[in-house]
């Protein structure tokens, strides 16, 4: 299954090298899925191969009520599937800032059946360093390096893993690159008046987790694979543990909420006219398995790292289905972003979204004890009521001089309270690793 | 505080731009126009902004107009202090509007000495989410630092030569930096000699450069698109 559209088979590249494309090539061929028999759980055999998931089985895309009625630009999109019997949930939000005018580009979700293998992944174009406009649609519309940007990549990671999946192209962070340099220097650039080292031609990030079922000592393993460069980023998500970030965001500040405090320029991204890297780490999990990818739009805007969790398991409570979650989730990051936000998830091993969410439920309510209820009063609509502030700092009222204060100090503790568990996966530096 | 006013230090950016102006005879056909722009600078920096969605919670401007210490050293560096907008804006205006283009002796100028002032400048240390942007506008490359620093009104404190401000300007893990590696930017409108471009624009982080030609002014340069920079840079 793929996301968001339909894909046409294309032709298979000689040697399956990206230098053996044609100069337009089209999308990477759907491929089917084969998620893993939520009864594994208690089992230990490995999950049976199970039968192709046609397009037709595919959510469609669908808007939130405020959607289209007026006819105008819709800069939302959400999407879900939700496989009860093959235990697998997926979904993916996409949200413009500013209509017309994002510069992500819509989420990749895509699970081949036969090889037991998914990707999901997210695309951030980088407007400071990509703000020229280098391509005119056939609107009329004129689109930036940005915008080119994210869209090419996530082209080129679409053509990386039907190749990977179907064509037995190795699944490293070296192929990735490959791909994504011959995509990208085959995209529309201009040449600008701007130059200088903040610049880049088609700059993007790209959050990726590809991940393959496997066996280990007779029980079903996931096999996760995180790949990124910039600063969106990846994460699993799980009952007993929470929110765990896989990836190190390419800045020099590593610590998360130093990074929502001074929203630092990036030290590497994917772009068309410099070398750039595609990090990445392997692990491995037990099944059943949240797996998130999401660009700063997500993550970038709230108070402290555990808020992002706190929305996902928040909004998962609320919903009772998979689409209802995916629009409640892109409800709440429209209420407070200030940027283009996307977001992939994929779960497996779940008997349907009412067994995630009853797995979820406990956490949920620590999460909100130790995070939402601390909350300085005033902060914002999450805050404590006046009944409920007991629980909070000290927080006198009508004293609103003090508030950033007051906050700062609840960052730093939950911050404290929340960092150990979050980075159990973070990887080192790129350079400690060398 | 109203629910609007409520805590965004996570949604909102501290704005500190220092503005260096070449004010010599070459700069006249454009130099009205410049200024007339910076006088709207405040009200279009803020529409910009909010057009990409984000806004900005404190603004500051600061102005540094430059001739050449070895033409008049007396007039070579007129400069305010950072100036709050929209709050200051009458002071930031009588400034801006005093600044005549004259001078500048020779082709060079002492447009390292207006960016290391720049760089100095005591940018704001508080708020969240710091942007400390320096904009150099000048049609002409630049005396190396200290040609000039016999002049009697030579700034004191200013680098020696091009490497002790590059030092200044920081880089990754740099241990001398005076500017804040997350926080800094710099915009150049400035010719495609050196030392505008080479060093600066090609090897110092963080920067930004519009190539202009040398002794023709910057008209090819709408402010818009300057302004779109400057947002864009944030």
């Amino acid at each position: 299954m793929t996301g968001h559209q339909e894909h046409a088979a294309r032709t298979p590249a000689p040697g399956g090298r990206p230098s053996g494309y044609p100069s337009a090539p089209a999308h990477a061929s759907a491929v089917g899925a084969a998620p893993p028999d939520p009864a594994s759980r208690s089992a230990v055999q490995p999950p049976p191969p199970s039968p192709h998931v046609p397009p037709a089985d595919i959510a469609a895309p669908a808007s939130g009520p405020d959607g289209n009625a007026a006819g105008r630009h819709v800069p939302q999109r959400i999407w879900c599937v939700d496989h009860d019997r093959m235990g697998l949930l997926a979904l993916s939000v996409w949200t413009e800032r500013v209509a017309g005018r994002g510069e992500d580009a819509e989420p990749f979700v895509a699970h081949h059946m036969d090889s037991d293998q998914g990707l999901l992944a997210v695309f951030d174009g980088s407007g400071g360093a990509g703000a020229a406009p280098v391509w005119q649609a056939s609107d009329g519309e004129s689109r930036t390096g940005a915008w080119v940007g994210a869209r090419v990549a996530r082209l080129a990671t679409d053509v990386w893993f039907h190749d990977v999946a179907a064509e037995g192209e190795p699944a490293t962070p070296e192929t990735l690159r490959e791909y994504l340099r011959f995509f990208l220097g085959y995209a529309p650039q201009r040449r600008s008046k701007i130059s200088g080292t903040m610049r880049r031609q088609l700059p993007t990030t790209l959050a990726a987790v590809h991940y393959r079922l496997a066996v280990a000592r007779d029980e079903p393993v996931l096999e996760v694979h995180p790949l990124w460069a910039g600063d969106s980023r990846a994460y699993v998500l799980r009952p007993h543990a929470g929110l765990q970030v896989l990836t190190r965001d390419h800045t020099r500040e590593s610590d998360a909420l130093e990074l929502l405090r001074t929203d630092p320029p990036m030290t590497n991204l994917v772009c068309a006219d410099r070398e750039f890297e595609v990090d990445s780490q392997r692990l491995t999990y037990p099944l059943p398995c949240v797996m998130v990818t999401a660009t700063d739009g997500f993550f970038g805007y709230v108070h402290t790292p555990a808020d992002f969790e706190a929305l996902l398991l928040r909004t998962m409570h609320r919903a009772g289905t998979v689409g209802e979650w995916a629009d409640l989730i892109r409800r709440e990051v429209q209420s407070y972003t200030a940027d283009d936000a996307s977001l992939a998830v994929v779960a497996l091993g779940y008997r349907g979204f009412y067994d995630l969410r009853a797995e979820f439920a406990g956490r949920l309510e620590q999460l909100t004890d130790r995070y939402v209820r601390t909350r300085p009063r005033g902060l914002d609509r999450h805050s404590p009521a006046a009944d409920e502030a007991a629980a909070g700092p000290a927080a006198p009222q009508g004293d609103p001089a003090d508030l950033p204060a007051r906050v700062r100090a609840w960052q730093d503790d939950t911050w404290h309270a929340y960092r150990a568990g979050y980075e159990t996966h973070l990887p080192p530096a790129l350079e400690e690793r060398a | 505080m109203s629910n609007i006013e409520q805590y965004q230090g996570n949604l909102q950016y501290a704005v500190d731009i220092v503005l260096c102006v070449d004010a010599t005879g070459s700069m006249f056909p454009v130099l009205d126009n410049v200024k007339s722009s910076a006088l709207q600078f405040h009200d279009r920096l803020n529409d910009v902004m909010a057009k990409k969605g984000k806004a900005i919670s404190q603004l500051r401007l600061k102005v540094i107009a430059f001739r050449d210490f070895g033409d008049d050293p007396s007039s070579a560096i007129q400069q305010t202090g950072f100036l709050h907008l929209p709050g200051q804006a009458r002071d930031f205006e009588e400034f801006v509007r005093g600044i005549d283009a004259s001078g500048g002796g020779d082709i060079p100028e002492s447009g390292l000495e207006a960016l290391a002032l720049a760089i100095n400048s005591p940018w704001e240390q508080g708020l969240d989410r710091r942007r400390h942007v320096i904009v150099m506008f000048t049609d002409a490359p630049a005396h190396p630092l200290g040609t000039h620093a016999s002049a009697p009104s030579y700034p004191a404190g200013i680098p020696g030569d091009l490497d002790e401000l590059f030092e200044q300007w920081g880089y990754a893990r740099s241990q001398t930096s005076v500017m804040e590696q997350s926080a800094k930017r710099l915009v150049l409108f400035a010719p495609d000699q050196a030392p505008w471009s080479d060093p600066i624009a090609e090897e110092w982080d963080l920067t930004l450069h519009f190539a202009s030609k040398a002794g023709e002014g910057l008209e090819e340069f709408e402010m818009d698109e300057i302004i779109e920079t400057i947002a864009n840079s944030l």
